[in-house]
């Protein structure tokens, strides 16, 4: 038995079952919090913790299905291409509040980091939390943070996004789907860009675009940031 | 067939941008990079949107339960957060609020601005 778990078709076969439970779990319950993603994850999670199933089992299959991340990032293209036109018209506000969202998240971080006393590590650690997981570690080295902390902060910024955004759009009536899209893309990268793909064909393309740019700009302001670290 | 070959396409792009990223050392991710070149070739009308279409759509709805992995195996590592979770979930969460609502409001703000002058100027 312990064997058979030991192969490919394990890890494989329970996430897309685990994924497809959720799916139907968060169909019936109709809870933001309880989405696909988020109980999937609780659910192999669990599962692995009752069988007592090594997670390096698991990563046999897991990491074949987080291998479509890479193709799946280079086919974002495709959104982002179908909505070309309306991205040119509307460019200027598009970077403008990308610039925006990027500053007020390293702020944000800053002063939050010194008022709760922590580390310069852990900060470093945080400060590039919403760009994709290559930018961010990159950075993050950068900076004298530790990548695996970032990775943490990077996929947790990514769940929270993924959980609150729409709820947070609507109450802050945020309707435009250009802004809808770009504030999940440069708040919470490619897991935002996912939720932001069902909420629309714009919202998804925009997002899409929002996770290179804000990695280019976050990119630009490490050297300033530093100022301030040092 | 289509699909596969359109997937070959896009696999094929996917390794361009990350010999590249590599040779050049570029500070941005072959998976991005190669988004960039995607969208390049198709406005510049390289690549026709029929020839990737079918294998994107398929990837792209199904981009949630590639992250199901990963958040997998990140739970196993955040005993190193230990003893500042409680903080680093706040901070996490109110500086990823801030910038969604400050980035959506911007956004909003200044597209509404410039619709106005284009009817003020018709």
């Amino acid at each position: 038995m312990m064997e058979y778990v030991n192969t490919p078709v394990f890890g494989v076969t329970l996430t897309i079952v685990a994924f497809m439970l959720a799916s139907w779990i968060s169909r019936k319950l109709r809870l933001q919090v309880l989405n696909p993603l988020l109980v999937s994850m609780i659910l192999v999670i669990g599962f692995l913790t009752l069988t007592g199933i090594d997670i390096e089992a698991y990563n046999k299959g897991g990491s074949i299905i987080s291998f479509f991340l890479a193709p799946a990032t280079v086919a974002l293209a495709v959104p982002l291409f179908r909505q070309w036109e309306l991205l040119k018209k509307n460019l200027i506000p598009i970077i403008v509040g990308i610039s925006v969202g990027t500053i007020v998240g390293i702020a944000s971080i800053f002063i939050m980091g010194k008022l709760f006393g922590l580390d310069s590590l852990i900060i470093s650690s945080l400060l590039p939390k919403s760009t994709t997981t290559p930018i961010a570690m990159e950075i993050s080295n950068m900076l004298g943070g530790n990548p695996s902390l970032t990775v943490i902060f990077v996929f947790a910024t990514g769940i929270g996004g993924y959980i609150v955004g729409e709820k947070l759009l609507g109450i802050f009536k945020i309707k435009n789907s250009i802004a809808k899209g770009i504030a999940m893309g440069t708040a919470s990268h490619a897991v935002g860009t996912a939720k932001a793909i069902d909420m629309g064909e714009v919202e998804g393309a925009m997002s899409s675009l929002a996770i290179g740019v804000t990695g280019v700009i976050t990119v630009i302001l490490v050297p300033i940031i530093l100022l301030f670290i040092n | 067939m289509v699909t596969l070959y359109q997937f070959g396409l896009i696999m094929v792009i996917l390794m361009i941008s990350q010999l590249l990223q590599n040779i050049f050392n570029l500070p941005i991710p072959g998976t991005v990079l190669g988004m960039v070149i995607l969208l390049g070739l198709m406005v510049f009308k390289v690549i026709p949107l029929k020839m990737v279409e079918k294998a994107a759509d398929v990837l792209i709805k199904h981009l949630s339960v590639m992250f199901v992995p990963i958040g997998v195996g990140l739970m196993t590592v955040a005993y190193l957060l230990e003893g500042y979770i409680l903080s680093l979930i706040l901070i996490v969460g109110i500086s990823l609020m801030v910038v969604m609502v400050t980035t959506g409001l911007t956004i909003q703000l200044l597209i509404r601005h410039m619709d106005k002058r284009r009817e003020g100027s018709k």
